[in-house]
């Protein structure tokens, strides 16, 4: 049970696309991605090939996401 | 022959050290278990007596200690106000958030109108430390009035309950009501539903442990085989459901440890007896 995350930068636009599970014991991992958006004005999440995700999960995209809104990043 | 003794010295460190990890460990499983026993009191305090229905409620933590909840509330119009509801994360953390969701419900259960007035009020007080936590709580809050037989509900964020109709045997979902997780957003005002029930029929509550619930293959438990042992089970008091389905999940889970509580609360209309 794992989580890989592909980045892609696409000029001031960072994508992030999950694979695997995004529970309790991989959030870390989300976590680190995140302290690179000081930059960036998109933030995209593609969860498309996301197999499992938890309340701890769900918990990081909604950090996110209010993350986004202090720093003024669209999402 | 003293040059040996800083060796010497050294390994009575190490056993010293060692000394220490093992009694801080115990220290730690003592408070954890501690902790265990609180939150099982409090999860498992006084099921309602009520004449027109019973109810029960139950929780099975995937580790010592859960974040599951469940909860009622007679109220003193007679109603009986019950709350099911899933915390964010799990062990420890939690159940700390368990504690203070509990402590939200029982404070605004009174003075507060209904299930989604409930939510509102319990959304308003939590907010700010949930989203300082970086957390979020589902909860299914419900009124039933025994005296009319109505049952009213609302969501934050939490699944719909079953509903098994006593007369026709079918199980199906409540009427979708929506609304978002406390924590989620600020303001929240949250809608709900009424539905009649009429007698044997049975509201189940439960949390995404029960369906989720995994085998050693790692199939899931899922609510085709929640439904039909409910449709087995149906007919006998609401203590003999509960047991039904949790030996079936026990069956199923054939013991391998559980990722999620496991929590599930019974409602069944027996109004005639009583004379309603």
């Amino acid at each position: 049970m794992s989580l890989t995350v592909n980045k892609k930068v696409k000029g001031k636009t960072l994508i992030l696309k999950v694979k695997g599970v995004l529970d309790i014991s991989t959030v870390h991992v989300i976590a680190s991605y995140l302290k690179e958006i000081d930059h960036i004005e998109t933030l995209i999440f593609d969860l498309s090939d996301l197999e499992l995700i938890d309340s701890t999960g769900i918990g990081t995209i909604l950090n996110a996401i209010y993350l986004s809104q202090e720093k003024h990043i669209s999402n | 022959m003293y040059k040996y003794r800083p060796t010497f010295t050294q390994r009575e460190r190490v056993i010293d050290n060692q000394q220490i990890m093992d009694n801080m460990d115990k220290t730690l499983q003592r408070e954890i278990n501690l902790a265990r026993n609180i939150q099982m009191q409090l999860l498992n305090g006084k099921t309602p007596e009520f004449e027109g229905g019973e109810v029960i409620g139950s929780s099975l933590p995937a580790r010592l200690i859960g974040g599951d909840y469940y909860d009622f509330y007679p109220l003193v119009n007679g109603k009986i106000r019950i709350v099911v509801g899933d915390v964010m994360g799990k062990g420890i953390p939690a159940a700390m958030l368990m504690i203070l969701t509990r402590d939200a419900f029982r404070r605004v259960a009174e003075i507060t109108d209904s299930p989604a007035e409930t939510l509102t009020s319990m959304n308003q007080a939590l907010y700010e430390d949930l989203r300082t936590l970086k957390s979020f709580v589902t909860l299914i809050c419900a009124d039933y009035d025994p005296k009319t037989g109505i049952f009213t509900y609302a969501s934050a964020g939490h699944h719909l309950p079953l509903y098994i109709n006593g007369r026709d045997k079918t199980i199906k979902e409540l009427p979708k009501v929506s609304g978002i997780m406390l924590g989620g957003l600020p303001d929240q005002v949250y809608k709900e539903m009424s539905i009649q029930l009429d007698e044997q029929d049975i509201i189940f509550f439960y949390t995404d442990g029960i369906v989720e619930a995994q085998n050693k293959d790692g199939e899931q438990y899922k609510l085709e085989r929640l439904v039909q042992t409910l449709l087995e089970n149906h007919e006998k008091s609401v203590g003999e459901i509960e047991r039904s389905v949790m030996d079936s999940i026990h069956q199923f889970t054939q013991g391998v440890p559980q990722k999620d509580d496991i929590t599930m609360v019974l409602l069944k209309v027996s109004r005639q007896k009583n004379g309603y």
